[in-house]
C-alpha cells in the first residue's frame, strides 16, 4: 500500500511564504508539485468531478492563492486553511457555472431555491466536522473518503435526494446501507479510541 | 430488552447531531487537513501532475506585479488611489497585510477594502499618511494628492450611484408583437 503523505508542514514555515511571495520559482515548483497534485486528487474523488475539470479547478485555486498572497494573514489562520477556503470557493463557483449550464429558460423565470441550498451545503460541507469534539473528528477522519463525506453531508442535514446525486448513489436501498455502514464503522472507530 | 441494532443507529445520528449543536467551532489543524486530503486517495504518480505551464505562468504573474509596482513606486504620479499604492507598498517591501496595517496604525480590513476599491470606514489620517510617507519614501505631498483623488473618486461614486432615475424622452420599450408574428409565420411554413 501507498503511505505517501502530503507534506502540508512545510508550507507553514515563514521562510516558505516568504519565498513564495518574493517570486521565488522553486516555491512555486513545491506548491504545484507537492499541493495541487493532492487537491485535485480530492476534488475528482470527493465532489465526482472528473479529473481534467478536477485539475482546472486546481490551477485556478493556486493561481489565486498566489494573485491574493499578500492579503494572507498569518494572524487569521495557517496557509493550508486559508488555501483550502479559496478552494471550496473556487469548487463552488463551478458549481453555480454548471448549474447554470444545466437550467433551462423556465427554470431561469422561477427563483430556484434548490440550487442556493445545494450550493450552501457545497460550501459547507466540511463546517458540521469542524464543529465536533477533538476526538469525534479524529475518527471521522481515519474513515476512508467517501464515508467522511457522507457524515459531512448527514451532519449538514442535506437532503436523501442530493446526497445520492453528489454521491452518486443510485437507489434509495445503496444509500441507507451506506447510512449503517458509515455509522457502524464510526461507533466502532470512536469506542476504539476511548 | 436491548435495542434493536437499527435504533441504536438513530440514537448515535442523533448523538452527533446534538454534539454539532453544542461543540464550539474549532478550524482544522495541517494535521488534520493532511488526513483529509489522505483519505481521498494517493496521487498515483505525482510526476503526472506536475504542471510546468502553472509555475511559468506565477512567474509572469509575479513579474508583472512586480514590475507594475516598481514603476508606480518610480512615478508615483501614475497613481491615483490608495488601494494601488498600499498594494505596491506591500509588493515592493514583501510584508504581510497584518504587519503593514500595524506599521500604520490600521486594521487589515481596512487595507484591504482600499485595496479592493471599497471605501473604508474612516479615511486614513493625516499621522497615517505621514507614516506611509516614511515607509515608502514617497513625498507626503504625492500621498495627500493620491489620498484626495481617492476620496474624490469615491465621492463622485456615491453621487452617481445614488441619483434618481430620470424619465427618458425616448421610448425605451420595444415592441416584439412583430417578431412573434414573424416567428408564428415561420413555424406554419415548416409545417
Amino acid at each position: 500500500m501507498n503511505t505517501r503523505k502530503p507534506r502540508l508542514n512545510n508550507f507553514e514555515q515563514p521562510d516558505f511564504i516568504a519565498s513564495l511571495r518574493a517570486g521565488d520559482e522553486l516555491a512555486y515548483q513545491n506548491l504545484v508539485d507537492e499541493l495541487a497534485t493532492w487537491l485535485a486528487v480530492y476534488v475528482n474523488r470527493k465532489f465526482s468531478i472528473n479529473a481534467e475539470e478536477a485539475k482546472d479547478i486546481v490551477q485556478d485555486t493556486v493561481m489565486t492563492v498566489y494573485r491574493k498572497i499578500k492579503s494572507y494573514d498569518p494572524a487569521k489562520g495557517k496557509f493550508i486553511q486559508w488555501v483550502f477556503r479559496v478552494l471550496r470557493n473556487q469548487c463552488l463557483d463551478w458549481l453555480r457555472k454548471r448549474k447554470r449550464e444545466r437550467l433551462t429558460f423556465r427554470e431561469l423565470l422561477v427563483p430556484d431555491l434548490t440550487i442556493q441550498n445545494e450550493v450552501k451545503i457545497f460550501r459547507d460541507d466540511l463546517s458540521p466536522l469542524e464543529k465536533l469534539p477533538r476526538e469525534v473528528r479524529a475518527a471521522i477522519l481515519r474513515l476512508p473518503g467517501r464515508y467522511q463525506q457522507f457524515v459531512g453531508l448527514m451532519l449538514l442535514e442535506a437532503s436523501e435526494d442530493y446526497i445520492m446525486g453528489i454521491m452518486q448513489i443510485k437507489t434509495y436501498g445503496t444509500l441507507r446501507s451506506l447510512k449503517s455502514r458509515v455509522l457502524s464503522k464510526l461507533r466502532t472507530e470512536i469506542q476504539q479510541s476511548k | 430488552m436491548a435495542k434493536k441494532p437499527k435504533q441504536d443507529l438513530k440514537a448515535f445520528e442523533e448523538y452527533l447531531r446534538r454534539l454539532v449543536e453544542t461543540s464550539p467551532y474549532q478550524p482544522f489543524t495541517t494535521e488534520e487537513i493532511e488526513l483529509i486530503l489522505q483519505s481521498y486517495g494517493t496521487p498515483k504518480d505525482l510526476k503526472k501532475y506536475r504542471n510546468e505551464k502553472l509555475v511559468s505562468l506565477m512567474a509572469e504573474v509575479h513579474a508583472q506585479q512586480l514590475a507594475q509596482a516598481e514603476a508606480n513606486f518610480r512615478n508615483p504620479a501614475q497613481m491615483h488611489k490608495l488601494g494601488e499604492l498600499l498594494d505596491s507598498t506591500l509588493i515592493i517591501t514583501n510584508m504581510f497585510i497584518s504587519q503593514l496595517a500595524q506599521a500604520l496604525d490600521m486594521t487589515a480590513e481596512e487595507i484591504e477594502d482600499y485595496i479592493e476599491n471599497r471605501l473604508p470606514a474612516k479615511m486614513m489620517s493625516e499621522a497615517q499618511l505621514v507614516k506611509l510617507a516614511e515607509l515608502t519614501g514617497i513625498a507626503i505631498e504625492e500621498i495627500r494628492r493620491i489620498a484626495n483623488e481617492t476620496l474624490k473618486r469615491a465621492e463622485t461614486y456615491t453621487t452617481t450611484k445614488s441619483a434618481s432615475a430620470k424619465p427618458r424622452p425616448y421610448p425605451t420599450a420595444v415592441d416584439y408583437s412583430a417578431v412573434g408574428m414573424i416567428r408564428d409565420e415561420k413555424t406554419e411554413n415548416e409545417r
